[in-house]
């Protein structure tokens, strides 16, 4: 047993910090959230009126908030398939190669360091319509025309394009993780059968490797509810229309362009059931119980 | 040449020898490595290039190279646009809420792992339950209390409500778990009390871990957009994301300047971008506790 020291009171005095942050910046505001949400704001935000359950019925009867929900759920399955397929890939290589380990391995995480807008801005300067040189090098080479401005399904392409370059490094650095607790045995025994790359890594490692395939595909389907909240707002602004106005970007947009803080505080609460409900069965279903930086 | 030098120089070519017989066997997983790496990263390359470019040379596709501009594009961003300030606003957002975290994750770690008190389940799962509240689940009210608290536009509100972690006190609670019986058997017959069992025992015992963690906070925090974009109202206090979103705006003669847009981001990569390379060994010895 760990447990030496008895004295409740010292206890509570070194867990009062965590607990005083996650009350008073936590749990009572995700609270408020839940009166909130039982109100109009009217006037500017000036009064509010009791409204009872009327904003998640305007949610349910809201085309727009249904779209937003739709492309929300597109925008996260394209978003977690794509960066986990590539930093799976990469992750195999990495594994896999025996010279310059750590230079591909240091390269490969980069991206985990880099913050949803830095790679959203540099993406709107390189795919800009006219002047982009990623642009001018996509058209020539597929002979296509490329306007994301413009053109819904291509703005949609490109936030989650630019979304994946950021997740890639996250991915990593978990792959690699549990790639290198493969035991040797089971390499030696792969590499004299002969078998070819593809089937190795189809049929012996990510059956191996599959509790932390589950646990990134949780934590990349939460992310990628709220996380890219930066691309939209730096890309697109929801455009165009509102195609690519996920759930978060359409709650900032109640809350702060319109001012309509009740009716954001539902849907805040439609991203809590999503995302929390996602993270009590990670935290539950496995014991692997941490999720990084979210809180 | 001394027979030593002689002996060296030899084993330098054997080695090197058989570098380059491994990596000819394997120059199939070289050439996927570095075009995937090269489709990845050829972004960032391209941005820290095109920073040094003059008004005219960056709109021309044909020239990728350094520009003639040098850093001046920097000087304009740093001096002009407020940089510095952001910069220095984001250093010490991510500084403060770094050291926050690991420090109150670790007196909250101390407790769960070696007190036995009432209560202690019911606690650790009301911190743990904490990972499904994130921002966006309590933004509006997070914003008002800070208005109420007339906090708003301060660095208060920029680390406060980051400071507590439940990531950080399983890490560290795992790792603690994991420290030798006899050790802590032995603090306890010489008596050592909580605080010195913490400073001289578990803190050195941690390093690496402290130091993951260290990391990857100040990465969280220096690279939140969302929170400040709502609770920052004037420039002065506001940190580098959202300076970054809002030097998009930046024109000259009806044209935006490209250069100084890419100077500014490599400025606010930057700092990160160093911490990760530097720190990249107990940074995935952290992420990779939680595989066991």
């Amino acid at each position: 047993m760990s447990e030496i020291y008895t004295e409740d009171w010292k206890a509570y005095l070194l867990l009062l910090p965590t607990l005083v942050v996650s009350v008073a910046f936590l749990y009572y505001p995700a609270l408020k959230t839940f009166r909130l949400a039982l109100y109009q704001t009217v006037a500017a935000g000036a009064n509010r009126i009791y409204v009872g359950l009327d904003n998640f019925v305007w949610l349910l009867n809201s085309p727009n908030y249904h779209y937003s929900f739709f492309i929300s759920l597109v925008f996260a399955a394209i978003v977690v398939i794509g960066s986990m397929a590539i930093a799976l890939y990469l992750s195999y290589l990495i594994y896999r190669v025996a010279v310059g380990t750590s230079g591909y391995l240091v390269s490969g995480i980069l991206s985990y360091s880099f913050s949803f807008t830095i790679v959203a801005t540099i993406m709107v300067f390189l795919l800009e319509p006219s002047v982009g040189i990623l642009t001018n090098l996509i058209e020539q080479a597929l002979g296509l025309e490329i306007n994301w401005v413009t053109n819904s399904t291509q703005a949609i392409i490109v936030v989650s394009g630019t979304s994946i370059l950021k997740m890639v490094g996250y991915n990593v650095i978990f792959l690699i993780g549990a790639l290198s607790s493969i035991p040797e045995t089971i390499n030696e025994t792969a590499k004299l059968d002969g078998i070819g790359h593809f089937k190795l890594l189809s049929r012996v490692y990510v059956p191996l490797i599959s509790p932390t395939l589950a646990f990134l595909l949780i934590m990349n389907t939460v992310y990628a509810f709220f996380l890219p909240f930066p691309v939209i707002d730096v890309m697109t602004s929801g455009g165009p229309g509102n195609s690519t106005s996920i759930l978060i970007y359409h709650l900032y947009e109640t809350a702060f362009s319109q001012s309509q803080m009740g009716l954001a505080a539902t849907e805040s609460i439609v991203l809590f059931v999503l995302v929390g409900g996602l993270i009590v069965i990670q935290l539950f279903w496995s014991d692997r119980a941490a999720h990084f930086g979210g809180t | 040449m001394s027979v030593a030098d002689r002996f060296e120089r030899g084993r330098l070519r054997t080695t090197l020898k058989r570098y380059a017989r491994l990596a000819r066997r394997e120059w199939k997983l070289h050439s996927q490595l570095i075009l995937t790496l090269f489709v990845l990263l050829v972004p960032l390359v391209l941005v820290l290039l095109m920073s040094t470019q003059t008004k005219t040379e960056i709109l021309d596709f044909t020239y990728i190279g350094v520009g003639s501009d040098g850093l001046e594009n920097y000087r304009i961003v740093l001096q002009k646009y407020g940089f510095l300030n952001y910069l220095t606003n984001s250093f010490v957002m991510a500084s403060l809420i770094a050291v926050g975290k690991v420090g109150i994750s670790m007196l909250a770690a101390l407790a769960i792992v070696f007190f036995d008190f009432r209560f202690k389940r019911f606690l650790f799962l009301f911190i743990l339950l904490t990972l499904t509240l994130p921002v966006p689940v309590r933004i509006v009210p997070l914003f008002e209390i800070m208005v109420d608290m007339g906090w708003n536009d301060t660095m208060y509100a920029l680390v406060l409500p980051y400071l507590a972690s439940a990531t950080s006190v399983l890490l560290l609670r795992q790792h603690f778990l994991s420290i030798s019986e006899s050790l802590v058997e032995t603090a306890r017959l010489n008596g050592v009390g909580p605080l010195k069992f913490l400073v001289y025992v578990l803190i050195p015992m941690s390093k690496s871990m402290i130091i993951g963690l260290f990391v990857i906070a100040f990465i969280w925090g220096w690279n939140q957009y969302l929170w400040p974009l709502v609770v920052i109202q004037s420039s002065s206090q506001q940190v580098v994301q959202v300076g970054l979103a809002e030097l998009q705006g930046a024109t000259g003669g009806g044209q935006t300047l490209w250069g100084l847009i890419m100077a500014g981001t490599v400025l606010a990569l930057l700092p990160p971008l160093i911490i990760l390379i530097l720190a990249n060994r107990p940074l995935l010895e952290t992420f990779n506790v939680q595989m066991k």
